[in-house]
């Protein structure tokens, strides 16, 4: 009996779907993937904060992008950026000077931030970028819409300690790429 | 170590499997019943409580469950339950309890003919003679309900229980046992956790609580019969319903969301090794566990009192060994390694015939030698 | 007849009287008041294990004593009139369902929403279940309490 309405989000079947698609994401790097067969009309950024999170990890929300409720859905502390292990960040706005999130270290390189960039559209738009790597096949190219570059510039110097790194999930309203640690980004306009 | 995979034994293994349940719907020939989960919990209500205990996770319907398919085997119904339970998320810790509320059925004491509360006996075969009771071969459902309708005519009218101070408290105010201040050291999830010696109590106490009943009463009973100086007395055994507490998640007010029937028990023995000579006080033990399960906790107890005896005063027997105990006590970990042993070692088993083979043929070539070279002494002296 | 104030001094029994019921009916109960009410998670519903921790009173350490299963619910209710109030459980039981059920019912006793009657009579008879468990349980020890002082005499 389903007293209660839930949306897909907060499902665990979706959960599983979602989480699918999000490993195809980070292992095909610069591979645009829909997350409607997952998480239907919800935003994509709360589907992956939804799949990824449960209450033994910390997220940030520093841009103010989810409201109450869904802070609370998710059932895990909310805490600065720096030290959080999730973190959504709406990508129009650049980084903040200071910013740092966890890189992790030699012995924990796990011990990093997983950011979740929240944009206008994936897939397509001025902003080009040229992947090399892992899980990329010679060359990628994945464009956007709506991200700051200094995000990438940013990330470059996150990433040029491996193990050490911030691992990048770009989202628009309803699609996903991710960006690892491993891939090596140069911007083109 | 090298197994085999057997490509031809598929069908082999459907059909074991297949007269498993044969096994155990063989009666259906001649009307017989299947088994009611209820039935198992009520009628077979200590093989219920031990396998509750040692499965680790308090849910009777599926320890009944557990019974139920696994025909009776209570290493086998542990099993289920241990495996069920890790297809489960861990949602939470509960607050601490203690088991001052416990709701008992059965409290005694062997120490003391007076505690404070009294000496309530409850359900317990412990003064029967064990005499049979043939008239239960030919029980009519009529005997059964009448046995119990007989008792429930004139139940109390007052349903509050009483709570009953401990008698380990009692003997504490007394300065005869050693006090000590509650330990913050947070509990050990044997769960979650490997197993690193030396383990702190925390663990062993969680081993112990879901250890397997036979294991536990054979290595407590090796203490009790001098391989070790645990010699115990039950200070205070306690059977009961333990209301568990929790803060309603939106007022923060403890509310009861279930209770679990346990096992508690504590021993008194002598002070033991690395006691102090000049103010001597007596050693305790403890024990809890899920379900109705005495014998396992006082078992528990001893190996409890052992195993402190053993880290003060150095290992005098195995039971003073808390690797020797803790390790062997597990009926999951000691049944799986056993029955592995069903499993084809063919290779490995062949390895050690070759071995064997080529040792014999060197032995006999050697044999041979031997005995040319004595024949040939003998054609040279000739 | 319900003794409603009896019902509200009993409110940490509530989640456990109404799991005392047959399931069925708490559901069937739920699902009236769902039908008046309308119910939205403020967390997401959960059903799984729970450790045990239990301070033992030899030397005062705390120990895991095992696992329990644990169902946990908690609502945001709306009346038809606009009121939004909260209700939520917690229960020793796998079923995140049943939670939710027990924790609408939370909801709606707490604060007399509609249909809080009908709550209060389940959860009534549910203490009535208890309590006849509790006779039974004191009865035991009241029948087996060992009398020393009659073997005293028996000996003289």
């Amino acid at each position: 009996m389903n007293l209660v309405s839930v949306e897909p989000v907060w499902r665990p079947e979706s959960q599983q779907r979602g989480y699918r698609v999000l490993l195809d994401a980070m292992s095909y790097p610069g591979r645009v993937l829909d997350l409607r067969d997952a998480f239907g009309e919800s935003r994509a950024e709360l589907g992956i904060l939804a799949c990824l999170i449960d209450d033994i990890v910390t997220f940030s929300d520093p841009d103010g992008r989810l409201d109450a409720r869904e802070r609370g859905m998710l059932n895990a502390p909310c805490i600065a950026p720096d030290l959080a292990d999730y973190i959504l960040h709406a990508a129009e706005r650049p980084p903040l000077p200071d910013y740092t999130p966890k890189l992790g270290s030699l012995y924990r390189p796990d011990d990093s931030a997983t950011l979740i960039l929240s944009g206008v559209e994936v897939g397509q738009g001025p902003l080009t970028l040229l992947l090399e790597g892992p899980g990329i096949e010679h060359q990628a190219e994945l464009r956007l819409t709506g991200f700051d570059p200094a995000w990438f510039a940013r990330r470059d110097a996150w990433v040029s300690n491996f193990p050490e790194g911030v691992d990048l999930f770009l989202c628009d309203r309803f699609r996903v790429a991710a960006l690892p640690r491993t891939s090596r980004v140069r911007q083109t306009e | 170590m090298a197994y085999v995979a057997i490509k031809g034994g598929r069908g082999a293994i459907h059909e074991a499997k297949n007269q498993l349940e044969v096994l155990r719907t063989r009666g259906a020939e001649n009307g017989e019943p299947p088994l009611r989960l209820d039935v198992i919990e009520n009628q077979l209500h200590f093989l219920h409580s031990e396998v509750l205990s040692e499965g680790g996770l308090y849910d009777p319907e599926l320890a009944s469950l557990a019974l139920k398919q696994s025909l009776g085997d209570t290493l086998e119904a542990a099993f289920f339950l241990r495996a069920f339970r890790s297809t489960r998320p861990r949602i939470g810790i509960l607050p601490e309890l203690n088991t001052s509320k416990m709701r008992l059925i059965r409290r005694i004491s062997a120490a003391f003919k007076e505690i404070p509360g009294g000496q309530m006996l409850g359900p317990t075969p412990d003064y029967t003679q064990r005499l049979f009771n043939f008239s239960l071969m030919e029980e009519t459902p009529e005997a059964f309900r009448n046995a119990l309708a007989d008792w429930m005519e004139g139940l109390e009218t007052d349903a509050e229980l009483d709570t009953f101070p401990k008698v380990v408290d009692f003997l504490r105010a007394q300065g005869l046992v050693e006090d000590c201040a509650p330990s913050e050291e947070p509990p050990y999830d044997i769960t979650r956790e490997p197993f690193v010696f030396p383990m702190p109590r925390s663990a062993a106490l969680s081993i112990l609580s879901r250890g397997q009943r036979g294991s536990l009463l054979a290595l407590a009973y090796s203490s009790m019969r001098g391989y070790g100086s645990v010699h115990p007395t039950v200070g205070e055994l306690r059977v009961g319903y333990l209301p568990i507490e929790a803060p309603h998640p939106v007022t923060g007010v403890p509310i009861e969301i279930g209770e679990v029937l346990m096992t508690e028990c504590e021993i008194i023995t002598g002070a033991g090794p690395g006691a102090d000579r000049k103010t001597p006080k007596l050693g305790l033990g403890y024990a809890a566990c899920f379900g109705h399960n005495e014998v396992k906790a006082i078992s528990m107890a001893v190996l409890d009192r052992a195993l402190v005896n053993g880290r003060r005063g150095g290992k005098l027997a195995p039971a003073e060994d808390p690797e020797f105990v803790l390790m062997h006590v597990d009926g999951l970990d000691s049944m799986g390694f056993c029955i592995h042993y069903k499993l084809p070692h063919y290779v490995t088993f062949q390895a050690g015939l070759e071995q064997l083979r080529a040792k014999q043929s060197l032995a006999k070539e050697a044999e041979a030698q031997a005995a040319e070279a004595v024949v040939g002494k003998r054609e040279v002296k000739v | 007849m319900t003794d409603y104030d009896e019902v509200f001094a009993a409110r940490p029994q509530w989640t456990v009287a109404l799991a005392a019921l047959p399931k069925p009916e708490v559901f069937a109960l739920a699902g009236r008041l769902a039908e008046t009410h309308t119910v939205r998670p403020l967390a997401v519903s959960q059903a799984g294990l729970a450790l045990l921790p239990l301070r033992e009173s030899v030397q005062k350490q705390t120990f895991y004593l095992g696992e329990l299963p644990l169902s946990t619910s908690h609502l945001e209710i709306e009346t038809p009139d606009g009121t939004t109030v909260q209700g939520a459980a917690l229960i020793m039981a796998d079923d995140a369902d049943f939670a939710d059920a027990l924790a609408l019912c939370d909801g709606v006793l707490t604060h007399r929403l509609s249909g809080w009657e009908d709550v209060a009579g389940q959860v009534a008879e549910g203490l009535e279940r208890l309590r006849h468990q509790a006779r039974i349980r004191k009865t035991m020890l009241t029948r087996s309490r060992v009398n020393f002082s009659l073997l005293n005499e028996d000996d003289e």
